[in-house]
């Protein structure tokens, strides 16, 4: 038996290259070919110009937290409660979703400054090609923000 | 743009005259002990045959069905055994507006909106993976990897960031649900009917916090039936009608799934749009309004539309809150039959219903004296909406 786990990554026609360069380690969004704009989720044209051409840039992975919640109800048997999530301003301009983590509820605070850190995760999943793992069989990969201030422990900079 | 002279023909054109529910309270009793005796369809029906009941048409009368989103219309038509000149699928927020649309084009007389809902004991997930409706709103599953799915999370993103810009407080929040239970204990048919304080709120779990158990609206069975009609056919059924006097539509779908309508936004741009037009159109405005009923699937909906409508300026709706405008006796009545929250979760539908029974005098001892003027009110993810209704006589 493998135990439960977390929801993994579905990339879709637009996703597969956010899911592939998160493997890597790598922060990357479209940003449009037309308009220079960020943009999130990965689709088809820019909802600001309507350009489909668009190229995957890389970004600073600074944020600011915009908000936050604490999950106190179990809703995946892998993600234990309770736990952080944030939404993320990015200085791009999208907001971003991730798990806070390596801090507290307690230690939050609006508009704090926080960065990007790539976290893996332990993952019973065989691995085969629909998972982008980079290192096969040890799981998968998330963006998640920590406060900027903090030293994680096995966590590599985005 | 929206013409508002089109808009102003439509003004009073349009009537409610026939309103059905299914028995709520005593239907989420059965669910409780595991007994499953209907389903969409079933409550549908209970709720179609008591509309007819209502308002003295006869079936053979209906010549438009709209059909809420847990149903299809073309078996919801086979079940009621009825075979319409024009049908249609749609939400609460959508269904008034589309029959309203429909009979003013002519392609239907007296249109049936039809809703029925089994997701209690069908077991519909809201959160998860496959939450419901992620496939029309992309943030209840695209962050599923992050533990992040459940439409409660995400207003309890919003009220996070809002608390933050305005100022309200968890106790102040917390009066809506005290309110809404408040007035749920004045109507026979609500599913929860056993006090609820203040003390009662702050002690009760975090769901998502800072939602608590409280902010969140049921999960129940039931049914739901309007029977609309033009202003013309309802004053010679004899019966009091209700009138469409102003309808307001908005989207704010741009962004949606990264979140900005939510929580920069808080979905005021749509609203100010929607408001704009639905009080032209009535020739109204929030102190005309004598009733108020807001979609309510979390408790945080209530201090945004107060504001986005003009109830309150913009960060005053702890104020009122505070000063149990919204409650029995209070200034200002909002969800008058409990709301999602403590009375029936039918997706807007049941706050059509007792907009109408409100505006009859019907609605028993939660009866708010005199109410001339009704208004709904909806943001639901982005799609806001609103409808005002008067009495024929008003």
């Amino acid at each position: 038996m493998t135990p439960p786990q977390r929801p993994a990554p579905q990339p879709g026609i637009y996703d597969t290259p956010y899911w592939r360069y998160t493997a890597a380690g790598e922060l990357r969004l479209q940003r449009c070919g037309g308009c220079e704009r960020f943009r999130y989720p990965p689709g088809p044209v820019c909802p600001d110009c309507l350009a489909q051409e668009s190229s995957w840039e890389r970004l600073s992975g600074a944020g600011t937290l915009l908000a936050w919640t604490v999950f106190h109800r179990q809703y995946f048997p892998a993600i234990e409660v309770p736990y952080l999530v944030g939404a993320v301003r990015t200085p791009e301009g999208p907001i971003l979703i991730g798990n806070l983590i390596d801090t507290s509820a307690a230690e939050l605070s609006h508009d704090m400054p926080l960065r990007a850190v790539f976290e893996t995760l332990p993952t019973g999943r065989p691995a085969d090609a629909d998972t982008h793992t980079d290192s096969p069989g040890e799981g998968w990969r998330l963006c998640q923000w920590t406060p900027l201030e903090t030293r994680p422990l096995h966590k590599e900079r985005a | 743009m929206p013409d508002p002279q089109r808009l102003a023909a439509l003004r009073d054109e349009i009537a409610i005259v026939g309103v059905g529910e299914s028995d709520y309270s005593q239907d989420y009793a059965l669910a409780r002990r595991g007994e499953r005796y209907s389903d969409a369809y079933g409550y549908a029906a209970t709720a179609f045959r008591r509309a007819l009941d209502d308002c003295g048409l006869t079936r053979d009368d209906i010549d438009g069905l709209i059909a809420g989103p847990a149903t299809a219309s073309e078996r919801l038509g086979e079940v009621l055994g009825m075979d319409v000149r024009w049908a249609d699928q749609a939400d609460a927020v959508q269904a008034v507006l589309k029959a309203a649309i429909a009979i003013h084009a002519g392609v239907a007389e007296c249109v049936a909106l039809v809703y029925g809902n089994d997701q209690r004991t069908a077991g519909t997930a809201y959160g998860g993976r496959d939450a419901m409706g992620g496939e029309r709103h992309l943030a209840y599953t695209y962050y599923a990897p992050w533990g992040l799915t459940s439409q409660g999370a995400l207003y309890a993103l919003l009220a996070n960031r809002y608390q933050a810009v305005t100022g309200l407080t968890e106790r102040e929040l917390g009066q809506v649900a005290v309110a809404q239970r408040a007035f749920a204990r004045l109507n026979p048919n609500a599913v929860m009917r056993g006090p609820l304080h203040i003390d009662d709120y702050l002690s009760a779990p975090y769901i998502c916090e800072p939602l608590r158990l409280y902010d969140y609206c049921l999960v129940n069975d039931g049914g739901v039936a309007l029977i609309v009609t033009t202003a013309e056919r309802a004053a010679r059924l004899g019966r009091p009608a209700v009138l469409l006097s102003g309808i307001g539509r908005a989207d704010h779908n741009r962004d949606a799934t990264s979140l900005r309508p939510r929580l920069v936004d808080f979905y005021r741009p749509a609203q100010r749009t929607a408001a704009e037009q639905v009080y032209t159109m009535a020739g109204a405005g929030p102190s005309d309004v004598d009733v108020l009923q807001i979609y309510d699937s979390f408790s945080v909906h209530v201090p945004l539309a107060l504001e986005g409508f003009g109830f309150c300026p913009q960060g005053g709706a702890g104020e009122l809150l505070a000063d149990g405008a919204l409650g029995p006796g209070g200034r200002l009545p909002v969800n008058t039959a409990g709301g999602h929250l403590s009375g029936s979760y039918m997706q807007g539908w049941g706050h059509q219903a007792e907009c109408v029974r409100q505006l009859r005098g019907e609605a028993g001892e939660r009866q708010i004296p005199h109410a001339r003027t009704a208004q709904y009110v909806s943001d639901v993810a982005g799609k806001v909406t609103s409808l005002i209704y008067r009495r024929a006589d008003a």
